[in-house]
């Protein structure tokens, strides 16, 4: 089927538009308002819309700017023939004429009947029913502005029949599901519903779940009845355990009291044992002790005899030694005393010598003190003539009143200070002179005659009688007072200093002081030689030295009666001389004094040695004559206790006879001890004891075991564990086997589903498998050879579109709008060619503006798509407002103004 | 003392009262088979009365359950009560002695005081000296002895017991003996297995009249003067051709005579093993005959361990698992073995493969029947799902 052309009338915006269209491509270009989507809208309301219908869709066709009623007149090829109908949509009474070309015309009904047919498509009826059939009608080629991204799989829908038909020839006759096929489906669905959750697990509620549940609640049962039963079993055991042990034990414990008794009996005989041997050993230590002593005494008393002996042998030459030490120690004293004499000797020439040494040293000190006695009084003479002098100058100075260089000096100042006041004074002052005057005249209280003179050196009041007042100031004002003032004192020290100096002048003080000056030279000239002869200390030096020499006089005096042959010299120098001779022989003297003293003192040591040597041997020789006497009385004391020594070995044989004796009592005693061990016998009692006391709590605590196994295993009958267990066991097998039974049913529902699933999968993809090669076809065109499309047929309804493209697979509604679009084109496209089958090898398919989110690029690459379409028989017709962006599609163009179309 | 030259008593074993007969799954109905072993010992009292027997031995297992429960004791208790004559038993491997056993319980006591006043438990190795026998009881003190419990008779001096030498000598004991194994059983129930050996000629044969054994469910002569009498009421099925159980044994016997033995039917319960092969699906309607023919037209009085072999086509195979739904209701149980092998008929799988216009299931069907070959747990899984297929193309 093709449309060939197209006009309209009245028809909204249209009063009559004619489009002529080409079998293969059509571009139908306008601008927006153009009616583009009206002409769209008419030829399919031509086609598919009774021409009676009424109301608001009728309305809606109406044109508000032109006269008369919408009308449409289309021509088509169906079927190898034109047809023309013509549809006037005047409201009910709306008419349509159809007519085969060169045949008759069809009206009303029989026209749209016959159209229908032509069309193959459900008569639409009337009203808005079948108006709303109506826009439905070829959904799957009509495009409509705005739905180009739709899924069209649901417009196709009306088509399906026509389609899986379609679909089932170009699959090679692959069989479709049939109605017995669809309710097994669902039968077998319904069932692996009841049984499994859509993850495929055991639904709850299910008979699977159920036999589940049962088969863990009797595995749960027979666990806790195991439980109940093993306890049962385990307090079985532990009474006949216990029970075992109580009579083990007691058994043992007679055993046990009877070894002890036997370890006890055997300790108290070892108690008898050790105290009779503590008797024999005492016994035996008495006689042992005996026959020691009796032992010791005899060795004792031997031993005393030997050593008496010994000393008797010893002193004899301990006296040979005292003599012979004796004789020496006489000669050593002899020669102490020779050579004490010669150091006697020695010593007292040595001191007479040193008395004449004495006297030499007084004698000489005697006459360099005389010497020096006598220089001492020449210098006081000296002096004594200066001090004379002295006396005299200072005389003449007493006279001379007492006037020194600052004193004079002053003088002069004064003189000058007032000579120099008087003339300040005089320049400053006044002088008033009465010259005449008949009233009385007074100058301050001063009353002046005629020719007085008076100097007023302040500020004065001058009176002439009481006609007349004059205060007169003098030249400076107050300096004049002051110049007075300072003169007046001047002059007042001037006069006190003159006489203090017993002066009258300054000539006269001159005089004075040059006089006053030469005595004070002559003195200090004086006093420095005075200085020089140290007369201050000469008189001490003096009554110090007459002290002196008077003390050596007397020494010189006392010493000279000591020493006979001195014969003193006359001269310093001879004294010193005999002074030193005397140091001389004095050394001599000392050298042999002392060498007389080495030698008496050497005698010494050696005459006390000897005699320490006869002391020792004395000694020694004493000490052992102590020791005899002593060995003599300890024999003595020995001896007495044995008694007669005849009866001394008889006594000891005695002894020695009872300490055999005892020891053999002993060690029977020690032997039998021996065999009773009674180390280990304590160890036996303590260990029965213990072992006895252990069996005793063993069996108290195998008692309590006993008794409360006893109470466990005495039941009120109320249950039967062992019966339980068993039932439980067989609950469990059963419940065991009734969950595999169940669960094998449930998995062959599983089993089938999934069969039926897998099957329904491989026919739709025979089914789809020409759809999908079609719609891939185009898709190669816009998105390379890599692209292709899958579709599924499911229980006929087709759907569930995907495209892959360079490996990747994108479901439909996944794609991007622009995409979608494309691939929404293609796959009406395919079923259009499919479908194309039964009308005609062609069908036409409308784009209104089916484009707008393809970019320019698919723009362009969609035209190859849809002029393979067009090669493939279908009729393309392609509104847009924008016809430029199709130059390349080659197409049959048709250009709608903008505005009213005429 | 005036003893007749022979006497006569009762000889029973393994009453396994209380026995839980868990794997029925309907309580009523396992409270039916639990109740009929009740039954059984009155039925062995009426035996007993009408033999005129001196008294009745019960050669162990008089209870299931070492720890059996009060409302079975009393039930035991009632019914040895109204027997009337000495009951006298011995603690088996199921009810054996020992501490905390059912026998020293104070409410086994005092129900057995007034209920049952002529029942005798004899727990130790001592000589029970009846009026008119002298009973040698071996008891079982837990549940698998190590030693032979006839050991202690070995070396008995019978000059010291004193007994009156005219009486006969019962030795009462409960095991397996050498030669023949009793230990097996227990079957599914527990397959506990009894290793108490008893040496039988190890025993001085010419000081003991009868041997009362216990154990072996089946009645079985071991020789003329030892017999293991076999449980009253069957409870379990019974395995191998010679094993006869349901009864008690009715002894006459003398000192240094041979017994004599008389079987005595008392189980009432039927305890069918049937095993079944399928030659062709028709062979569903044959099986139904089977089964009508063992069980009639009873309900509720009798247990079946079916085992199926042979293969079915999946229609065969509903079919038998209606037959059996039905034969369920009726029976106390029914215990299959389904070794069955589906193979569908060449109907069945052109009526699943061949469909044209039904591709799924088709392809579906095609697909699983390889999967179905074998006996792996995948395969069993795959003929399920076959069946199921089946059954939903054929509502």
């Amino acid at each position: 089927m093709r449309l060939l052309s197209s006009t309209i009338r009245n028809y909204r915006i249209h009063r009559e538009t004619t489009v002529d269209l080409s079998a293969a491509l059509n571009l139908v270009g306008g601008p927006n308002e153009s009616g583009k989507s009206t002409l769209a809208e008419a030829i399919h309301r031509a086609l598919f819309l009774k021409a009676s219908v009424g109301g608001e869709i009728q309305k809606s066709m109406v044109s508000d700017r032109h006269q008369g009623h919408p009308e449409v007149e289309l021509r088509f090829e169906a079927a190898g023939k034109t047809f023309q109908v013509t549809k006037t949509f005047s409201g009910t009474n709306g008419k349509t004429l159809f007519s085969e070309e060169g045949g008759a015309t069809l009206h009303g009904p029989e026209a749209e009947s016959r159209l229908a047919e032509l069309l193959q498509v459900e008569e639409a009826g009337g009203g808005r029913g079948g108006a709303n059939k109506a826009a439905t009608q070829w959904s799957h080629l009509w495009v409509w502005q705005g739905s180009g991204g739709e899924d069209p799989s649901e417009s196709a829908a009306a088509h399906r029949d026509a389609l899986l038909s379609r679909l089932k020839e170009s699959g090679g006759g692959a069989a479709m599901q049939s109605t017995l096929d669809s309710q097994v489906v669902a039968t077998i669905q319904e069932k692996y519903d009841e049984l499994f959750t859509k993850g495929g697990k055991p639904k709850a509620g299910s008979l699977l779940f159920q036999a589940n549940e049962e088969r863990d609640k009797m595995a749960a049962a027979v666990q806790s009845a195991e439980e109940a039963f093993s306890r049962l079993e385990e307090a079985r055991r532990s009474f006949s355990t216990s029970e075992n042990t109580i009579r083990s034990r007691r058994e043992e414990s007679s055993r046990l009291i009877v070894d002890l008794e036997t370890a006890r009996t055997g300790l108290k005989t070892v108690s008898e044992l050790r105290l009779r041997e503590g008797s024999e050993q005492r016994s035996f230590d008495e006689v042992s002790s005996q026959h020691q002593q009796i032992e010791q005494a005899i060795a004792e008393v031997e031993q005393l005899r030997v050593e008496r002996q010994q000393l008797a042998e010893s002193l004899e030459p301990a006296t040979s030694r005292i003599t012979v030490l004796q004789g020496g120690l006489k000669d050593k004293k002899s020669a102490v005393q020779n050579t004490e004499r010669a150091t006697d000797a020695a010593e007292k020439i040595l001191s007479e010598a040193r008395d004449q040494r004495e006297l030499a040293e007084v004698w000489l000190r005697l006459l360099e003190q005389r010497t020096e006695m006598a220089q001492l009084v020449e210098r006081n003479d000296e002096i004594s003539a200066l001090r004379k002098t002295r006396q005299a100058i200072d005389a003449k100075l007493a006279l001379l009143p007492l006037i020194d260089e600052p004193g004079f000096r002053r003088l002069q100042r004064l003189e000058s200070d007032l000579s120099e006041a008087e003339a300040v004074l005089n320049a400053l002052s006044t002088d008033i002179e009465v010259i005449r005057t008949t009233l009385p005249i007074k100058v301050g209280d001063e009353a002046l005659a005629e020719g007085d003179e008076h100097t007023i050196g302040a500020e004065t009041i001058v009176t002439a009688g009481d006609s007349l007042v004059l205060k007169i100031t003098p030249g400076g004002g107050t300096d004049l007072a002051e110049a007075k003032r300072r003169a007046s004192e001047i002059r007042l020290a001037k006069q006190e200093a003159f006489n203090s100096a017993e002066v009258k002048s300054i000539a006269a003080a001159s005089e004075i002081l040059a006089q006053r000056q030469s005595f004070e030279a002559r003195l200090q000239t004086l006093d420095g030689e005075l200085s020089g002869k140290d007369a201050e200390k000469l008189g001490a030096k003096i009554d110090t030295l007459a002290r002196e020499l008077t003390a050596s006089e007397a020494e010189f005096e006392r010493r000279s009666e000591r020493v006979d042959s001195y014969k003193a010299p006359s001269t310093l120098d001879e004294s010193r001389s005999l002074r030193d001779e005397i140091h001389h022989q004095m050394d001599d003297l000392e050298f042999k004094v002392t060498e007389a003293r080495n030698q008496r003192s050497a005698s010494a040591q050696l005459a006390q040695q000897a005699e320490e040597d006869l002391d020792s041997e004395k000694q020694s020789a004493q000490q052992v004559q102590h020791r005899a006497i002593e060995i003599q009385a300890q024999l003595q004391a020995k001896e007495d206790p044995l008694g007669p020594k005849d009866q001394w070995e008889q006594n000891r044989i005695l002894r020695l006879d009872a300490k055999r004796l005892a020891a053999q009592a002993l060690s029977k005693t020690q032997s039998e001890l021996g065999q009773l061990q009674p180390d280990s016998l304590q160890a036996d009692v303590d260990r029965l004891e213990r072992a006895i006391q252990m069996g005793k709590e063993e069996i108290e605590n195998a008692g309590q075991a006993h008794a409360v196994a006893r109470s466990i295993l005495t039941t009120d009958g109320t249950t039967d564990p062992a019966g339980a267990l068993e039932i439980a066991h067989t609950h469990a097998s059963s419940a065991k086997e009734r969950y595999e039974s169940v669960n094998r049913q449930a998995e062959a529902i599983r089993l089938l589903r999934d069969r039926f699933t897998d099957e329904q999968k491989k026919l739709s993809d025979r089914f789809s498998r020409p759809l999908a090669e079609k719609v891939s076809d185009y898709l190669k065109q816009i998105f390379g050879p890599t692209a292709s499309a899958t579709v599924s047929v499911d229980d006929g309804k087709i759907g569930g579109w995907t495209m892959t493209r360079d490996g990747f697979t994108f479901d439909f509604d996944k794609l991007s709008g622009g995409t979608r679009e494309q691939v929404a084109a293609a796959v009406r496209l395919a079923l259009a060619e499919i479908l194309a089958a039964d009308h005609g090898g062609s069908l036409p398919v409308v784009f209104d503006d089916a484009f707008t989110h393809s970019d320019p690029d698919r723009i362009q690459s969609l035209q190859r798509m849809l002029d393979l379409a067009s090669r493939r028989g279908l009729q393309i017709i392609l509104l847009t407002c924008d016809p430029t962006d199709y130059n390349a599609l080659g197409a049959h163009s048709v250009s709608l103004a903008s505005g009213e179309r005429s | 003392m005036n003893v007749r030259s022979f006497m006569i008593f009762i000889h029973t074993a393994d009453w396994q009262l209380g026995k839980p007969f868990a794997r029925i799954s309907h309580p009523d109905k396992a409270a039916r088979v639990r109740s009929e072993r009740i039954a059984a010992i009155k039925r062995i009292g009426t035996i007993a009365k009408e033999k005129q027997a001196e008294f009745v031995l019960v050669a162990g297992d008089v209870f299931d359950s070492f720890t059996a429960d009060k409302s079975t004791v009393s039930a035991a208790c009632s019914a040895i009560g109204e027997i009337g004559i000495p009951v006298v038993a011995i603690p088996g491997n199921h009810d054996h002695g020992g501490p905390g056993c059912l026998w020293e319980q104070d409410f086994f006591k005092k129900e057995c005081e007034s209920l049952a006043p002529n029942f005798q438990i004899l727990l130790e190795h001592r000589p029970l000296e009846l009026d008119s026998a002298v009973i040698f009881p071996c008891p079982l003190l837990r549940r698998h002895e190590s030693v032979d419990p006839t050991e202690w008779l070995r070396s008995l001096d019978f000059e010291e017991l004193k007994i009156d030498t005219d009486k006969p000598r019962i030795v009462l004991a409960h095991g397996s003996v050498h030669g023949f194994d009793s230990s097996g059983s227990d079957d599914e129930d527990g397959a506990l297995g009894s290793p108490n050996l008893i040496a039988l000629d190890r025993l001085p044969a010419s000081e003991f009249d009868f041997i009362a054994l216990g154990d072996w469910h089946g009645t079985k002569e071991i020789n003329p003067d030892a017999w293991y009498a076999g449980t009253p009421e069957i409870d379990r099925f019974p395995k191998g051709e010679n094993n006869d159980p349901g009864n008690a044994l009715c002894v006459t016997v003398t000192r240094n005579g041979t017994p004599a033995v008389e079987k005595m039917a008392t189980g009432k319960l039927g305890w069918h093993v049937i095993n079944f092969e399928f030659a062709s699906d028709e062979d569903v309607s044959r099986l139904q005959e089977t089964l009508t023919a063992r069980i009639g037209s009873r309900a509720g009085e009798d247990l079946v361990h079916l085992t199926v072999n042979g293969s079915l086509g999946i229609g065969a195979a509903t079919q038998l698992d209606e037959l059996l739904d039905q034969w369920r209701s009726r029976l106390l149980r029914l215990k299959e073995k389904n070794y069955i092998r589906l193979a569908p008929s060449d109907d069945e799988i052109e009526a699943l493969t061949t469909r044209t216009g039904d591709p799924l299931i088709a392809n579906v069907a095609l697909g699983l029947m390889p999967d179905t070959e074998g006996e792996s747990d995948a395969a069993e899984v795959a003929r399920i799902a076959l069946r199921e297929l089946y059954g939903a193309i054929n509502p």
